[in-house]
């Protein structure tokens, strides 16, 4: 038995709960992808939902079961370390820090994760005040690819202009849509940041990072869009072919839907092979 | 006078130092609890070996052992006691120690060592 052995034996507990892909990234996948494929299609009812929730909420409980089953069961590590919680409170001179009954505190994967999508959110929120107004017009549902047109006048201060947001500016119903696929590109991007870093920057984890990049980086791109149309207001070809993909909600949801299925897909496989095979040398 | 590299090897703590007990005391060192079915899996040794090294744990006073009736079946889930995560720490430090000095360490040196007697 090698060090490197027993580092996947350590990885492969520590991370057993969260490397569940069947249980948890797969359902939520599928429904965001239901969600996007009712936004983006027309032929796709509403009423879809329902139905895929359904199963989503099965295959999650199966999954748990089959792991359980399977794989056996693992506690983590305590959420609340003991010295986290009492460590100061001990020796302050007024005692106890006082806490509010039956009320926790949230785990340090909550704090990190919430943290991460705070600075994602403020991010998105940022650079939607810096860029120009632009306006977007096309259906979604309709299958019309969208036209994208600079509402700000050629003179705008993009250092300045972002104090309008707090006038109460009038953004075209487009334009909203177009924020929400571009606020879902964030939020599932510091997801899986959030998700590479909680799993130690592994490189046998690169493929968190790389969607965490993708999906950031079409946030970023679709909130910048202002930014980068034309002096005539109109977008150059390249920014064009990809519109929908930066202002549809439809397209960010079935996006985001995929990459968490293919994700949840990945744990799982990686789950099943740490768990397949490994044998340990037995002294006779 | 200090240890040789070698001698520091042969002082390691056997109760840890053996692959089987070393893996079951890792997998349970990157956890609070986890049960005999996962240990079996992660592990890949056979039901009756891991049985008897989580024996040999316990008596060692390493490992605490807990068995409870899960759906009219019994399920034996195995935690680190205390001294179980001193001893595995120590362990590591221990062979972190042992790779410094024999990178330092060299037959010349040693030779010129008195011996005892």
């Amino acid at each position: 038995m090698e060090t490197v052995d027993l580092d996947h034996i350590r990885f492969a507990t520590r991370h057993f709960n969260d490397l569940q892909g069947l249980r948890y990234a797969v359902p939520l996948g599928l429904v965001t992808l239901a969600l996007g494929g009712i936004l983006h299609f027309a032929s796709w009812p509403a009423f879809l939902l329902v139905p895929v929730s359904g199963a989503a909420v099965f295959l999650a409980l199966a999954a748990g079961r089959h792991y359980r089953r399977v794989y056996g069961e693992v506690q983590a590590e305590p959420a609340y370390p003991v010295e986290e919680l009492h460590g100061l409170s001990i020796y302050h001179p007024a005692g106890p820090t006082p806490r509010l009954a039956g009320f926790q505190q949230l785990t340090p994967r909550a704090r990190h994760f919430l943290a991460l999508l705070l600075l994602t959110a403020g991010l998105c929120w940022f650079f939607q005040l810096m860029s120009r107004n632009v306006s977007v017009v096309g259906s979604e549902r309709a299958g019309q690819h969208p036209r994208i047109h600079s509402m700000a006048p050629i003179d705008y201060d993009p250092y300045l202009g972002w104090l309008s947001a707090f006038d109460g500016i009038y953004k075209p119903p487009g334009t909203v849509r177009a924020i929400y696929g571009q606020m879902a590109y964030a939020v599932f991007g510091a997801f899986f940041l959030g998700l590479w870093l909680w799993r130690e920057r592994r490189p046998s984890q690169r493929h968190d990072l790389v969607l965490a990049l993708l999906l950031l980086g079409l946030s970023a791109l679709g909130a910048s869009l202002g930014l980068l149309v034309r002096e005539d207001g109109s977008p150059g070809p390249v920014l064009d072919f990809l519109s929908p993909v930066l202002v549809y909600p439809g397209v960010a949801l079935l996006l985001c839907g995929a990459a968490m299925t293919l994700a949840g897909l990945y744990d799982h496989r990686q789950l099943a092979r740490a768990l397949g095979g490994s044998t340990v040398e037995e002294q006779p | 006078m200090s240890e040789t590299p070698f001698e520091q090897l042969a002082n390691l703590d056997r109760r840890v130092h053996d692959p089987a007990r070393l893996a079951i005391l890792t997998a349970l060192s990157a956890c609070e609890r986890a049960d005999f079915l996962f240990l079996l899996r992660i592990t890949g040794l056979t039901k009756g070996n891991l049985s008897s090294h989580l024996s040999r744990l316990e008596e060692a006073g390493l490992v605490e052992i807990e068995k409870r009736f899960v759906q009219k079946k019994t399920q034996t889930l195995a935690r680190l006691t205390d001294s179980g995560r001193e001893a595995v720490g120590g362990y590591w430090k221990s062979l972190e120690e042992i790779r410094e000095s024999a990178s330092q360490w060299s037959p010349a040196a040693a030779s010129l060592v008195p011996s005892a007697g």
